[in-house]
């Protein structure tokens, strides 16, 4: 296709020959992406071919938006072509560049032809091709503008086509508005007649109430005197009642005004006048002698009169001190029957709270029975009056039940020598005069109930006032000023102060009782079999959740949190001070010297039973004062959350402050939770220093004695030992000894290190396979002697624990010797062509250091698991895992190494591990990190092999030994060459 | 810093003592101190509380009863520390309420009110009260308030004698006029702040004194 177009377009011009072939690569293909990039590139290339030939050249712009592009593809042929710039034409198809056309193309085209001055020509072109370019754009905005004309015309052809239909409009909404104004002109004018005769109507009305008021004046003048007559002293009520709602002054204007003579009506006045007085001087009378003659009915009747005659306050105030007087009369009978009371009797002991009981329930039935009364012939808002009266008759009757309790309780004797007491407690000089505690029990439960049954009258109060109020008094500030005063009688009332006092001396009391009661606990304490603790921790906690409890039967947040408060002090100092006073005596190491454990030993078997020593009290008391610290710390917290569900639930409606109040009380329970964490440290520091200190030391000391640079055979042995970590396999194994290895028994038997009661006991024990002992040679029986010798060491088992398994070994001895010897020779055949003598001989030159330790160390743990808590058990084995780790990394660098001895240390450490961490329930592998890394090191191949495992490539590894102290122990590895280690960039 | 003692794990907020001084760790504020105001009925106790939780000054505060609870976050050195001021009733029926709060107490404001006389010759018993039942590390402040009143009975020196006498800051305020009140709590908790991480200082701190001088020198 390209040919054929191009042998054509010799005779074309440049222009038209490169459009030729554009058109027809657009015709053919659809000029996007690409292909038409590609085909204008092609186009034009094609074109400087010919137009070289002809010595001239061509551009193109196409179109706007390829023309970068374009610009591109152009130039760059261009560039390699070296042209004969004679005569140049510039093809500009300038419709296609319209508006978009890219200026700056222009511009580097003009630069780029600048640079041939023989075409300098070329320049004004361009320049034309600009204004070409103007010229389009002007002329296309003119077209704009034009083609919008047409559609204005036609806008206002419309508009004026409008124009009548707004006058037609216009003359209607005039008329309109005409109508309108006609229309309220007339209501105005009915409206104004209509008050007219509204006016008109209220004054006629208003006459007739007049007239009315002035006939019913003259009734009541005349009724209420036939009425005064006839001691019909309601129907007076209400004839002075009718007249007191009258206007009197406008009724005298109106007689006046109408009979121009107020004689009759001023006389009538004057009338009334004195008939109300005299009613009420009759009535307060009247109802002065009811209450004398206690007479309720015409109490209630005269009550209701006051009312009428405008005396409320009289009335309110004669009724409630004839309330009071009966409350008086009962409370007094009340106490009288309390004093008679026989003291066997089933309620003597809280008769006090009994009779104050009986005084508030019958405020509260006053209140209940007479609040409807006053309601309906007074209306609502006035109970507070009457309570007022009845708080003040209710002082006074209080008072005097708690004045008798005082001095029927000896309460203040008692509180004067309690808080004597109290004072000079730190010197111990009046121990005589010291109350028991226990006598107290009795008055603090009368006192805490005095006090909430009192806070539970003083609400009742409150309620039911504030109910009164809330509906009675609608004015909400003269309803504030009213709950003010209510507030103020109350907790202003003298039966407030006197419950408040009585709340301090039960607190005073309280505490006596409390740290007495804690002191008797103290005092008392002992250590029974079967349990991890002394009998204090239940009895001391068993007395503080009393305490509190009884606090909180009080219903007083305050006298709780108090006693709260308390507590917590007691614990935290009293209490931690008595365990932490028995740690500080120390746990007893006691090693028995060897005769005496003999005797002991002698003497028991002949009893039959053994006796605890001291020392081995001692040991137990340390053990239980551990224990108590640590279930001391469990029932703080398990205190803490029931208080805090069960206060709650004691006293009602408690507010959101007063929950975090008790909340942050309650909050001094952790600090008894601390210090108790506090006295467990300080008793497993104890452990530490006389127990577990001088005994690992020794144990892990004995690691030096043992040469870890190892020959191949030697080091095949150990590994046997090492990986059996049974000990009766190990000591079968010596078992089968040949007859001529017997004398080197004994010292294999020794060889076993240092022997241990545990080791003793794992043999011993009837959980040991009774093979292992079958095999057992007769010659075997001379080791009865040595066990014996072992026992002898044992040091820190009690005699009784190891007296029985002892007694069962020489039994079973005796029964295995009469077994065949054939038996064992048999499997002594089979089994000595694995132990060879030669090996033996190695093994006995490495003592298996590991398997003694783990065995030390669990004879150790086995004397305190069955007697220290599960949480004492394993912060005691994580400090027997420091300290033997810490003891292992001296002994360890005071060693030297060979790659075997490496790896047999290496095997060592993970026994060791293996062993401390299943003795405990918590995580304490990462003590151990020090040691395994040092285990790690000293089994490596060669030096650089630390890389694999140092920096980048450590992994989830994190060293805990320094560069330096990596360096150190590399160095303990006698085949590591000092300059390799050097040479290690770490 | 100090050695921090692990508590066992109580509800769901994890304690750490400090001693004796408390840091919490989950809730938003570091350190919780407890500050108990005490002194006679009457000397405007409940009304400093008020001022400086609430910002009111309430006319007509009746007398408080038992005791009561108020609680503040301030933040000092970028710190939030949280106040909790327990308000004491002065009258002598509510002691044996308001002496078990002594022990625990971080900071203890004994107030008098410095137009009445007798609540300054009261102070002694208090001091004997405070000798009695509060732990002996408790930071200490004598507080003479009501200085906007114009019947002053109590010199300031007198006062601050009194303070120097018995080892107390010594501080006058206005419940009333709001003057010193911020700054009293304020330098407690920084005070109290301070102890904790230095707890073996016995000197008060400098800045109290300075405070209190300048204070002093402006009367």
């Amino acid at each position: 296709m390209a040919d054929s177009s191009a042998e054509g377009g010799d005779v074309m011009t440049t222009v038209e020959g490169i459009q030729s072939v554009y058109s027809k690569l657009v015709v053919r293909e659809k000029p996007t992406g690409s292909t038409f990039q590609f085909s204008v590139f092609w186009a034009v290339e094609f074109w400087l071919e010919v137009s070289y030939w002809r010595s001239d050249f061509s551009i193109v712009i196409l179109n706007k938006k390829k023309s970068n592009w374009l610009l591109k593809s152009i130039l760059l042929p261009w560039k390699y072509k070296e042209f004969n710039m004679s005569g140049a034409i510039i093809a500009v198809e300038a419709r296609q560049c319209k508006r978009n056309a890219p200026w700056h193309l222009w511009y580097i085209l003009l630069e780029m032809l600048l640079l041939d001055v023989n075409i300098i020509h070329l320049v004004v072109w361009i320049f034309d091709v600009f204004f070409l370019l103007l010229q389009d754009e002007i002329n296309n905005e003119l077209e704009t503008l034009f083609s919008r004309q047409c559609h204005l015309e036609a806008k206002l052809h419309g508009i004026t086509k409008m124009l009548p239909n707004l006058q037609i409009v216009h003359c209607d909404a005039e008329q309109l508005s005409e109508m309108i104004t006609f229309t309220s002109t007339l209501a105005e004018n009915v409206s104004a007649k209509v008050r007219q005769l509204d006016i008109a109507r209220s004054r006629v009305s208003e006459c007739q109430q007049r007239v009315h008021d002035l006939l019913d004046l003259q009734l009541c003048s005349n009724g209420v005197q036939t009425a005064l007559r006839n001691e019909d002293f309601e129907k007076a009520a209400a004839h002075v009642h009718r007249f007191l709602s009258m206007d009197q002054h406008l009724l005298r204007q109106t007689a006046d005004d109408v009979a121009e003579d107020c004689t009759s009506v001023t006389n009538s006045f004057s009338l009334l006048h004195e008939a109300a007085t005299q009613l009420g001087s009759v009535v307060t009378q009247k109802f002065d002698e009811a209450v004398r003659a206690e007479d309720l009915a015409s109490v209630e009747r005269f009550f209701k009169i006051f009312p009428l005659l405008g005396m409320q306050n009289e009335g309110l105030v004669k009724f409630s001190l004839y309330l009071c007087s009966k409350l008086q009369e009962m409370a007094l009978k009340n106490l009288r029957v309390a004093l008679e009371t026989n003291p066997s009797d089933k309620r003597a002991n809280v008769i006090y709270a009994d009779t104050l009981t009986l005084l508030f329930e019958g405020i509260a039935r006053v209140i209940e029975i007479h609040q409807p009364l006053i309601e309906t012939y007074y209306g609502p808002g006035h109970l507070l009056t009457v309570a007022s009266y009845l708080q003040r008759e209710c002082d006074r009757q209080s008072k005097r039940i708690v004045a008798e309790f005082s001095k029927y309780r000896h309460l203040e004797k008692i509180v004067q020598q309690v808080s004597e007491y109290m004072r000079s407690s730190n010197v111990y000089s009046k121990q005589t005069d010291r109350l028991d505690p226990k006598e107290l029990d009795l008055l603090l439960g009368e006192l805490t109930i005095m006090h909430s049954r009192a806070e539970l009258y003083v609400r009742f109060i409150r309620r039911r006032v504030m109910n009164d109020l809330e509906v009675g008094i609608l004015d909400i500030a003269t309803r504030t000023a009213l709950i003010s005063e209510l507030e103020a009688t109350l907790s202003g009332s003298e039966l407030c102060h006197r419950m408040q006092e009585l709340l301090g001396n039960y607190l005073l009391l309280e505490r006596y009782f409390m740290e007495e009661s804690v002191k008797k606990a103290v005092a008392m304490d002992a250590v029974e079999e079967g349990s991890y603790t002394s009998s204090m921790v239940d009895d001391v906690f068993f007395i503080v959740r009393k305490c509190i409890r009884r606090a909180g039967t009080s219903s007083s947040l305050d006298g709780v949190c108090a006693v709260i408060n308390n507590a917590c002090g007691l614990l935290e100092t009293d209490f931690c001070g008595v365990l932490k006073h028995q740690l500080q005596q120390g746990y007893p190491s006691g090693y028995l010297d060897l005769t005496q454990a003999y005797n002991v030993l002698h003497t028991s078997i002949q009893q039959g039973r053994l006796q605890a020593s001291d020392s081995e009290q001692a040991r137990l008391t340390f053990l239980a004062y551990l224990n108590n610290a640590d279930v001391s710390t469990e029932y703080t917290g398990t205190l803490r959350r029931s208080l805090m569900a069960e206060v709650p639930a004691m006293l009602t409606a408690m507010s959101e402050n007063e929950r975090v109040k008790l909340e942050s009380c309650l909050s001094g329970l952790g600090s008894v939770a601390a210090s108790l964490k506090s006295v467990i440290d300080y008793g497993m520091q104890q452990l530490s220093v006389s127990v577990i200190k001088p005994r690992v030391n020794p144990w892990v000391d004995a690691f030096l004695s043992v040469s870890h640079q190892l020959s191949e055979a030697s080091f095949s042995i150990l590994k046997e030992i090492v990986c059996h970590c049974s000990v009766s396999s190990f000591y079968l194994s010596i078992a089968v000894l040949k007859p001529e290895d017997k004398n080197k028994l004994k010292l294999c038997w020794w060889s076993l290190g240092s022997p241990n009661c545990h080791f003793v006991q794992h043999i011993l024990s009837s959980s040991c396979p009774s093979t292992d002992l079958m095999y057992l040679k007769p010659e075997c029986y001379s080791m009865r002697f040595e066990v014996f010798t072992v026992y002898q060491s044992v040091t820190f088992v009690s005699v009784a624990e190891l007296c029985e398994p002892f007694l069962c070994f020489i039994k079973q001895l005796d029964k295995v010797c009469t077994k065949t010897r054939d038996d064992v020779l048999s499997w002594e055949a089979r089994q000595s062509e694995v132990v060879t003598s030669e090996d033996f001989a190695n093994y006995e030159a490495n003592e298996p250091f590991i398997q003694n330790l783990i065995m030390n160390l669990d004879g150790l743990l086995a004397l305190f698991k069955g007697s220290v808590t599960t949480s004492n058990y394993d912060t005691l084995v994580s400090i027997l895992a420091t300290e033997v780790t810490a003891q292992m990394e001296k002994v360890v660098i005071k060693s030297t190494f060979n790659r075997l001895g490496g790896l047999v240390f290496d095997k060592e450490v993970r026994a060791l591990v293996s062993y401390l961490t299943n003795t405990t329930s918590w995580s304490i592998r990462d003590k151990f990190a020090r040691l395994t890394q040092m285990a790690t090191i000293l089994n490596l191949e060669r030096v650089t092999e630390i890389l694999d495992y140092w920096g980048s490539n450590s992994g989830p590894l994190t060293w805990r030994l320094t560069p330096a102290e990596v360096r150190q122990v590399m160095g303990l590895r006698t085949d590591f060459r000092n300059d390799d280690i050097r040479r290690l960039k770490l | 810093m100090a050695t921090y003692v692990a508590v066992a794990h109580m509800n769901e907020v994890t304690q750490f003592v400090i001693g004796g001084i408390i840091k919490h760790q989950m809730e938003d504020y570091k350190f919780l101190f407890k500050v108990v105001l005490v002194g006679n009925a009457g000397v405007g106790k409940t009304c400093l509380v008020r001022r400086f939780t609430q910002g009111l000054f309430p006319p007509g505060q009746g007398a408080t009863i038992g005791v009561d609870f108020m609680i503040k976050t301030v933040e000092i050195d970028n710190e939030k520390i949280k106040l909790q001021i327990w308000d004491t009733a002065g009258q002598e029926r509510f002691r044996s309420i308001t002496q078990s709060y002594y022990r625990s107490a971080h900071a203890l404001i004994l107030v008098y009110d410095i137009s009445c006389q007798p609540t300054f010759d009261c102070l002694p018993d208090w001091l004997r009260e405070i000798e009695e039942y509060a732990s002996s590390k408790v930071l200490r402040v004598l507080v003479g308030n009501k200085i906007d009143r114009e019947d002053r009975e109590i010199p300031t020196h007198v006062g601050e004698e009194f303070a120097q006498r018995h080892s107390m800051y010594y501080l006058e305020t206005s419940a009333k006029e709001a003057e010193n009140v911020e700054k009293l709590f304020m330098e407690i908790a920084a005070e109290l702040m301070e102890k904790v991480f230095q707890p073996g200082r016995s000197e008060g701190s400098r800045e109290w004194k300075i405070l209190c001088k300048k204070f002093l020198d402006i009367q």
